[in-house]
């Protein structure tokens, strides 16, 4: 069976190296990071990812407008976002996007895996 | 909301974070940590409900303990350094900006941090109509935050 993929959208290598090691050890693999919302929606274009890990305060183009043009161009793009603005005013703001899922940094591993999950099954369900 | 809110709920996040992400303990001080030596700097500005200029002081050892832990227990390349340290602040100032979203039920956001190295000085404008400070010693050095600020429209 292949591996779900996974792009990850940081300006922090911090983040990126620790996400890879979670979901890599749960068996997703992470075939690319972008440091920056122009690049990510590139990556995007090119990498068709199932899943992208997107962060919201980045330079350039924020988390938010960078999700929103993804599903600009794939209303089906699987996104979950990690940011450490976590309020509910900023969860509105994810949800009118088409995101369903904002995690709060530091994260915790297993939500990140729970939520990775989620995310998979509502795929596989789309498509079946 | 009072200089006491804003100052408490900074606190909370320094403190709470500082120990979740790098394992340190934060603990307050009544007076400034620095005396004008050279300190590795951080800045971040908040814009909405609530209008300020976040500027943070490591002292050299502080700032090696952070960015070296969030790194995997070495130094990262030296153009590395800011990416380490600037997501140790967006962590900690989105935390507080969050709580303080949800508390007052307001709208601020956080703009990209800003870093400067112990030979480098802020130039940015710091004039704002408060300012609130918070003094930190741990055992792996020392932490300054000054939180200058206009008044929020809600109370």
């Amino acid at each position: 069976m292949d591996k779900t993929t996974i792009i990850v959208i940081d300006d922090s290598p911090f983040a990126s190296k620790q996400i890879k090691d979670v979901v890599e050890e749960e068996g997703y693999e992470v075939i690319g990071y972008a440091k920056n919302g122009e690049e990510g929606i590139k990556m995007y274009s090119e990498l068709h990812p199932d899943i992208v890990i997107l962060d919201i305060i980045m330079p350039g183009i924020d988390g938010i407008e960078t999700a929103e043009r993804i599903k600009q161009m794939d209303e089906n793009a699987s996104i979950m976002m990690l940011s450490s603005l976590c309020d509910s005013g900023t969860l509105e703001e994810v949800r009118a996007v088409g995101v369903k899922y904002l995690l709060p940094k530091p994260w915790e591993n297993d939500l990140l895996i729970a939520t990775l999950e989620m995310l998979t099954k509502q795929r596989e369900e789309g498509r079946n | 909301m009072t200089k006491v809110k804003v100052n408490q709920i900074f606190a909370s996040a320094f403190e709470t974070v500082t120990k979740t992400l790098v394992a340190v303990e934060l603990q307050q001080a009544e007076q400034p940590v620095f005396e004008g030596e050279k300190t590795y700097k951080e800045t971040v500005h908040t814009k909405g409900a609530l209008d300020s200029f976040i500027v943070c002081e490591f002292s050299a050892t502080m700032f090696e303990a952070i960015v070296k832990t969030m790194y995997g227990g070495e130094m990262p390349p030296d153009p590395e350094l800011p990416l380490y340290i600037n997501e140790y602040i967006n962590i900690v100032c989105g935390r507080a900006v969050s709580a303080l979203n949800n508390e007052t039920n307001t709208k601020t956001r956080l703009s990209v941090p800003s870093f400067y190295t112990l030979e480098e000085s802020i130039c940015e404008e710091q004039g704002k109509e408060h300012e609130t400070k918070l003094f930190y010693m741990t055992k792996y050095g020392r932490l300054q935050v000054s939180i200058n600020y206009n008044n929020m429209e809600i109370s």
